[in-house]
């Protein structure tokens, strides 16, 4: 009876206890369901290849990260990364833009115009802008605090910009932020891997799963250009939008060479083919699957427009009857190209304004991929194709004039590049067709700029500055404390060519301890920023609800200004001579050495000292109290005679010690006098 | 720079995370347009060992390593928005393992080209750090709680071990390289200690060092701190600077006293009777020509100087 009872109870603990999952397991499900999709934490990551004519390719990857705001979800985030959510509560930040850039841009090859170029070629360097939801007093404040802090998160010296001779306050070029808005750049800095690693621990999946994997250090450092950069806005939770909270968009660009014995080709017949390449090729690496908590994971293969209208042309011209035309659904194999894998979509620009082709991009899930399948694109050409990419309707450039080391001059030209010969007639603003441009350039303390110099010259006439600019707005610059900024607002006329500006100025001396250990590199003015903001860097797609899922073709298409950045420029200063204060110490001190070695030298010299001894001892039988004494008369009269034997020339070397005595003290005496 | 990131390699693989190490590197070779491998780099000619990695973290790179940084690092002496993984964050019961390696000279260590760490100053920050440690036993207090080794003697090179032709430039020298040879044999788990010394080595200072550090970091778990500045050489607790007594403010550089009184014993060695000024040699009984007035001590000649220049600047 008590075996069956005990039995019973033991069958009715089991049942609980089952009963217990199930309800546990009910709750947990559902409340994973609810985070999936009504949480709010997101994170979707993409990447963009893209051929260039210059056989180069470019990998652009994108990871975006969406946190709902706080107050309604609580401090716990499981996606978004923690450190970043703490930065933006602690100081306050409405908006953060943070790059790291090593290698130049090159406007000529790769494009300017596209939105690509637009938002990721960035100035070598460190380049730094936040706009804080402080009052405006305090903001300086919290930019010192949001330098260190980000220093130490990126393991780079973004310290330096705490210094006000460092950042400056514009107005006029970023959106209107009522003084709130703080950019700083350091061009020097130095960019390596001790920077993408903190960059990519921000990323949920690391660079362990997903698109991060990809990132083969040694490739992405033998690059011609690479950029990582941060973009972070965040807004209150009083809006009623639809994405308020925190919004984190990591962008890692790269201009890669894909090398031909990679590939495994041995020789192409055709040099003029453009080399093939393959993710794995340039990275070394196959993309393992995706990152599995992020919301989507695509590959876009983009071909853009001028590359789309040179292979149109040429199919025009091959009179040949190909089967599988470039805008038949063939994608694997075209006459002028070939693609490894299928694309799931195709998307193609609509509505372009300058009435050329439009761009192409193929897009590929890596959702059905995985370690065991991993994904690998690859693009082989079959014959030469050359084209160029839409660049910007001037090309900026930015150069020094002048020789010496005192004065110099700043000129910046802005070139026509071949897209601005079809300037649209969309211009024309109170019946004149004018072309606005924006400059923003800071100058160090150091280099001081005089603006009433500024002369403005286009197609190469000297024009009144009033004909041109239209708003300008300088903040001189203050020795030691602030640098020179100048923001200017131009209209040129639509049938000029080309513009020219320069801007006169003297160079500065700096303080010993002001100079860096390098100083005989010289020293850098930051690159300034040209935009053009009645052009629109946007493509128009045709309306797909994909697309508002997807982060890059979003950010295609929204409306921003086509932005262009100039060179550094390298000003030689003059430097002092930094041994100086050793050579100072060391002859200063030989000096002294020698002036006291001597005079003691003088003082404490004894000549014929046993003579003299022997002779104290002969006299001392005569009576040491009279030799005592006579000693010290001799004493009190300046000891001209110390013995009543000595001899004439015995005094004579006394009188001559005397002198010099006296000489070496009055030269010691003068050198103080005049020197001390 | 490949010297200080073996060692960073070395102690992370044997367990000692990021968060609890300072790495400060001056240069920035690996990304440097001239590398011909983009970032790596390398300790060894055979370039199967990429040091720089995947994971690596500096803390201070640049220009942002100099003395200055790293007394402040070593004594915890920040300003206050320096956040909190450049700090050194040492308590009682810390742990620390300093490695430098660079240029010096005797009783300096050479920072960026452009200064000088004296080996006072840098004895005063470990002092500093040592005292801060707190509550030791009285029979450790007479060791400092500190142990040091150089590459080499007071007087001594150290050198590199070996030329890699492909890169141009020595990668390693001999001191480290033996150090990491010993340390490529262990683990996490291992149980190596001072007292082990097993091999006859061919540098038995990096023995001593390697048996040390492996002490250090197998048996407890400390902060480390890693720099890429001066050369290692033996300096004292005590560094013999001058025995002045200091009595007086001398308005000098400490070493331009040091250049005066090496001239007074070049002066010595001239015959000429400069006894009385060093204070712990005779003076002689017998004093001639009235000027015992001045022979007497140093201080009355401090005195002297002092008189001229006021005289001087009158």
């Amino acid at each position: 009876m008590a075996i069956l009872l005990s039995r019973r109870s033991n069958l009715l603990a089991v049942v609980v206890l089952l009963l217990c999952q199930l309800f546990l397991y009910a709750t947990v499900s559902s409340s994973g369901s609810v985070l999936k999709q009504g949480g709010g934490e997101e994170f979707s990551e993409e990447l963009l290849l893209k051929p260039f004519p210059d056989r180069k390719v470019l990998a652009h990857f994108h990871f975006q990260s969406r946190a709902p705001h706080s107050s309604s979800h609580g401090r716990h985030h499981h996606l978004f990364p923690k450190a970043i959510a703490q930065l933006v509560k602690k100081f306050r930040v409405k908006e953060m833009e943070l790059s790291f850039t090593q290698g130049r841009w090159r406007y000529e090859q790769w494009g300017g115009f596209d939105p690509l170029s637009s938002n990721n070629a960035k100035p070598p360097g460190v380049e730094l802008w936040a706009v804080f939801d402080v009052p405006q007093s305090l903001v300086d404040v919290y930019w010192r605090n949001l330098t260190h802090t980000l220093s130490g998160l990126f393991c780079a010296s973004i310290n330096f910009l705490e210094s006000s001779t460092t950042y400056s306050a514009p107005e006029l070029t970023f959106k209107p932020s009522f003084g709130n808005l703080r950019y700083g750049t350091l061009p020097r800095e130095a960019v390596c891997t001790e920077n993408l690693t903190p960059w990519l621990k921000l990323l949920p999946c690391r660079d362990k799963a997903g698109l991060s994997a990809l990132m083969d250090r040694p490739s992405i450092y033998r690059g011609f250009y690479h950029s990582q950069r941060l973009r972070l806005t965040s807004s209150e939770s009083g809006s009623d939008e639809v994405d308020s909270g925190i919004g984190l968009d990591q962008t890692l660009t790269v201009v890669l060479q894909p090398s031909s014995w990679r590939t495994g080709k041995t020789y192409s017949v055709e040099t003029n083919i453009q080399p093939s390449w393959s993710i794995s090729s340039i990275f070394g690496r196959n993309i393992p699957g995706k990152c599995v908590i992020a919301k989507s994971s695509n590959v876009y293969l983009q071909l853009d427009n001028g590359l789309v209208g040179e292979l149109k042309n040429l199919e025009r011209e091959n009179a040949k009857y190909v089967a599988n035309t470039f805008e038949s659904e063939g994608f694997q194999s075209n006459h002028a190209f070939k693609i490894s894998v299928t694309p799931d979509k195709v998307f193609e620009e609509v509505d372009n304004l300058h009435g050329k082709s439009t761009s192409v991009i193929y897009g590929f899930s890596v959702e059905k991929y995985s370690d065991s399948q991993p994904f690998d694109l690859g693009l082989t050409w079959k014959i030469p194709v050359v084209w160029s990419c839409q660049q910007a309707p001037l090309h900026a450039s930015r150069f020094l004039m002048g020789s010496g080391n005192e004065r110099g001059a700043i000129a910046i030209s802005l070139e026509p590049t071949e897209s601005s010969e079809g300037l649209p007639t969309s211009h024309i603003i109170d019946g004149r067709c004018e072309l606005r441009v924006d400059i923003f350039q800071v100058v160090p303390w150091y280099i001081k700029v005089y603006f009433h110099t500024l002369q403005v010259f286009v197609d190469k006439q000297p024009r009144a500055m009033a004909d041109v600019v239209d708003k300008i707005r300088v903040s001189p610059s203050k020795d030691k404390v602030s640098p020179g900024v100048m923001e200017m607002i131009l209209k040129l006329p639509c049938g000029s060519k080309s513009a020219a500006f320069s801007l006169e100025f003297d160079k500065g001396f700096l303080h010993i301890d002001e100079y860096p250990p390098d100083a005989n590199q010289g020293f850098d003015i930051p690159s300034a920023l040209i935009s053009f903001p009645s052009f629109n860097a946007r493509m128009n797609f045709s309306e797909d609800e994909f697309l508002n899922n997807s982060p890059i073709l979003s950010k295609f298409q929204e409306t921003s200004p086509v932005l262009s950045y100039t060179e550094v420029l390298l000003i030689p200063l003059t430097t002092p001579d930094f041994s100086m204060p050793y050579n100072v110490i060391t002859i200063t001190c030989t000096v002294f050495a020698l002036y006291f070695g001597s005079l003691l030298n003088v003082l404490r010299r004894r000549v014929d000292e046993e003579e003299r001894i022997l002779r104290s001892r002969a006299g001392h039988k005569a009576g040491w109290i009279s030799q005592l004494l006579s000693r010290l008369s001799a004493k009190l009269r300046g000891r001209p005679q110390e013995q009543p034997t000595s001899s004439l020339p015995h005094s004579f070397i006394s009188f001559r010690l005397v002198l010099k005595i006296l000489l070496v003290a009055s030269i010691a005496v003068t050198w103080q006098y005049y020197f001390g | 720079m490949a010297n200080t990131l073996s060692l960073y390699r070395t102690v992370k693989r044997l367990g000692i995370p990021d968060e609890r190490i300072i790495l400060m590197l001056v240069d920035d070779m690996a990304c440097n347009a001239r590398n011909k491998y983009p970032a790596q780099v390398f300790n060894n000619e055979n370039h199967k060992l990429n040091l720089y990695g995947d994971n690596v973290e500096v803390d201070y790179h640049g220009y942002e390593v100099n003395a200055e940084n790293f007394l402040r690092v070593l004594t915890g002496r920040h300003k206050a928005a320096v956040p909190r993984s450049k700090r050194l964050l040492s308590d009682e019961g810390s742990h620390i393992l300093l490695y430098m390696t660079g240029h010096g000279g005797d009783e300096f260590l050479k920072f960026q080209d452009s200064e000088e760490l004296q080996s006072h100053d840098l004895a005063d920050a470990i002092q500093g750090v040592v005292d801060n440690g707190g509550h030791l036993s009285s029979c450790h207090t007479l060791f400092s709680g500190v142990l040091a080794i150089g590459s080499s003697m007071k007087g001594e090179n150290s050198y590199s071990h070996h030329l890699d032709s492909d890169v141009g430039v020595s990668v390693v020298d001999r001191f480290t390289f033996y150090t990491l040879a010993f340390f490529e044999k262990l683990n996490m788990y291992d149980n190596a200690s001072l007292s082990s010394q097993t091999s006859p080595d061919p540098a038995g200072a990096s023995q001593k060092l390697g048996i040390f550090l492996a002490w250090v970091l197998l048996s407890h778990n400390p902060p480390l701190c890693f720099g890429s500045t001066a050369a290692i050489q033996q300096y004292r607790m005590e560094p013999k600077t001058l025995s002045w007594p200091g009595i007086l403010p001398i308005p000098v550089y400490s070493t331009s006293v040091t250049v005066v009184l090496q001239s007074f014993h070049f002066l010595q060695s001239n015959s000429v009777n400069v006894n009385c000024i060093l204070p712990n040699r005779s003076i002689p009984k017998k004093i001639g020509g009235g000027m015992e007035v001045l022979g007497f001590s140093p201080i009355l000649l401090i005195f002297l100087f002092y008189i001229s220049i006021l005289i001087g600047s009158l």
